[in-house]
């Protein structure tokens, strides 16, 4: 069980752009995915939600994967209440005439999970930006997610949303799940996750975050000066 | 007048408006709007070769509207987008193709008219059961994929990673929508048919507080158009396609005023 990412390379245009990334996390693992712009960090979720074709292996066994990527939509100029969004993260591909019981009762743990519940009623378009951040990772657990991918969840959020963020974060991480955070905050690295993967095309570090942090100064050199 | 042929046309137009509506609030999530406009133009080409070569004009106009889907849906697959530049090429090329045909024999250029601006008594049973079919197929399709149309639009990515298939899904928009503008032609005129299909959601937008109160409304509206128009036609013998756009713009902008004055009063 768990995620397996073994031999994993991407390339783009012939560019690579992810180079041989080895990495495995186990349940109750809170991987922080750090690297600079352009260092491939989407590209990784991106190739284990299966959106980009990759070489290599990535296996995630029979975790249920949501995935909430970098761009949403700043604006949703037509009305969806976020009850509707969060009720549609409970669809597969098959068609549905209708959502079951079980799925409003998931929607509805989604929706407490992320502080929503009391907003549910509300248009999108009518959401702060940290709601609907908010809006789309509880769209995301209602696929009943055990491994979830979040790509720079936080940015573009004030201090108090963030904050908000982290609380939903830290409550839905158990020993049971997997989650995936890309960030290029270095505060986030102290508040939130137990491991890290800095990459730069290749893996840079992969561990501990204590490891990491102790190890700091060093990697914080390689990153501010390249060559 | 025949009794059956206004029976008849006036069923389609009510078929019409429903399932027009339906796809006209998903073309609008989708951002797909210009699309019904361009389909609508490409299809007087099929509808003018079939008069010039006296075969059924509305599946000529029904085979041409499919053709231009799937040129653009190609032309969307290599690019990522509907561009404006794609939509205006079909649009035009369409328009100007079907008017060369029509200016090459009389009969073609003066029933031409007939296509561009729409006529409501146009409607026999063999479009009657072609409109229920297209109607249930619409319903159909929608009642199964409504949902997965809806996150597509919010949600690309994460509708994908769910394993939502967007090519099925927006291929399957695009043949319906393709079919209802077929229609649509023949009742609004391909002049009117995109906006017979989007001001419907358009207005559906203003009134609504949720994704399912804006298909309420649009089809409510939608509807409303229709009888408003037709009973228009009949009394004032004026184009169907005119007044009922018409009344629906006239709808959108009370509607909007409306609300407008409504925040000023609050």
């Amino acid at each position: 069980m768990g995620l397996i990412v073994k031999n994993l390379s991407v390339t783009y245009g012939g560019e690579p752009v992810l180079e041989d990334i080895n990495f495995s996390l186990k349940e109750g693992d809170f991987l922080l995915v750090l690297g600079k712009n352009g260092a491939g960090k989407s590209t990784l979720l991106k190739a284990i939600v299966g959106e980009i074709p990759y070489s290599g292996m990535i296996k995630t066994f029979n975790h249920k994967i949501g995935y909430v990527a970098q761009k949403i939509p700043g604006t949703i100029r037509f009305p969806v209440t976020v009850e509707e969004l969060v009720l549609a993260g409970t669809l597969k591909g098959k068609p549905k005439l209708s959502y079951s019981k079980e799925d409003r009762e998931v929607a509805v743990e989604a929706l407490k999970a992320t502080n929503l519940l009391n907003k549910r009623k509300k248009l999108l378009g009518n959401l702060s930006g940290g709601e609907l951040r908010r809006a789309f990772i509880a769209r995301a657990l209602a696929g009943k997610a055990d491994l979830l991918l979040l790509d720079e969840p936080t940015s573009g959020l004030d201090q108090m949303s963030r904050e908000e963020l982290y609380q939903v974060l830290n409550t839905f991480f158990r020993e049971d799940t997997i989650i995936l955070m890309v960030t290029h905050d270095p505060k986030e690295i102290k508040i939130l996750g137990n491991k890290v993967l800095h990459i730069d095309k290749k893996a840079l570090y992969f561990g501990d975050k204590d490891g990491y942090l102790a190890g700091e100064e060093r990697e914080l050199g390689f990153e501010c000066c390249p060559e | 007048m025949d009794l059956n042929v206004v029976q008849n046309s006036l069923l389609i137009a009510l078929l019409l408006a429903i399932e027009g509506s339906l796809v006209g609030v998903f073309l609008l999530v989708r951002r797909y709007s210009l699309l019904a406009d361009a389909l609508a133009h490409f299809s007087l080409v099929g509808a003018a070769l079939g008069v010039f070569f006296g075969f059924s004009s509305l599946l000529g106009g029904v085979f041409a509207a499919l053709t231009g889907g799937v040129i653009l849906e190609a032309l969307r697959y290599k690019e990522n987008a509907f561009t404006d530049a794609n939509l205006a090429l079909i649009s035009a090329g369409g328009l100007s193709l079907a008017l060369i045909i029509a200016s090459l024999r009389g009969e073609v250029w003066q029933s031409l008219g007939q296509y561009l601006f729409g006529s409501i008594l146009f409607a026999g049973e063999k479009e009657l059961i072609w409109a229920v079919i297209t109607f249930l197929g619409v319903l159909l399709f929608l009642m199964f994929y409504s949902r997965h149309l809806l996150l597509l639009s919010v949600d690309p990515a994460g509708a994908k990673s769910q394993g939502i298939k967007v090519r099925f899904n927006e291929f399957f928009l695009i043949i319906l929508a393709t079919i209802v503008v077929s229609f649509g032609i023949q009742a609004v005129g391909a002049l009117l048919t995109g906006a017979f299909l989007v001001l419907p959601a358009l207005i559906g937008i203003e009134l609504a507080r949720s994704f399912t109160g804006l298909i309420f409304w649009a089809v409510t509206v939608g509807l409303f158009m229709a009888v408003a128009g037709i009973i228009f036609t009949f009394f004032l013998n004026l184009p169907p396609g005119a007044t009922i756009v018409a009344t629906g713009v006239l709808i959108y902008i009370l509607v909007v005023s409306g609300k407008k004055l409504g925040k000023r009063g609050n």
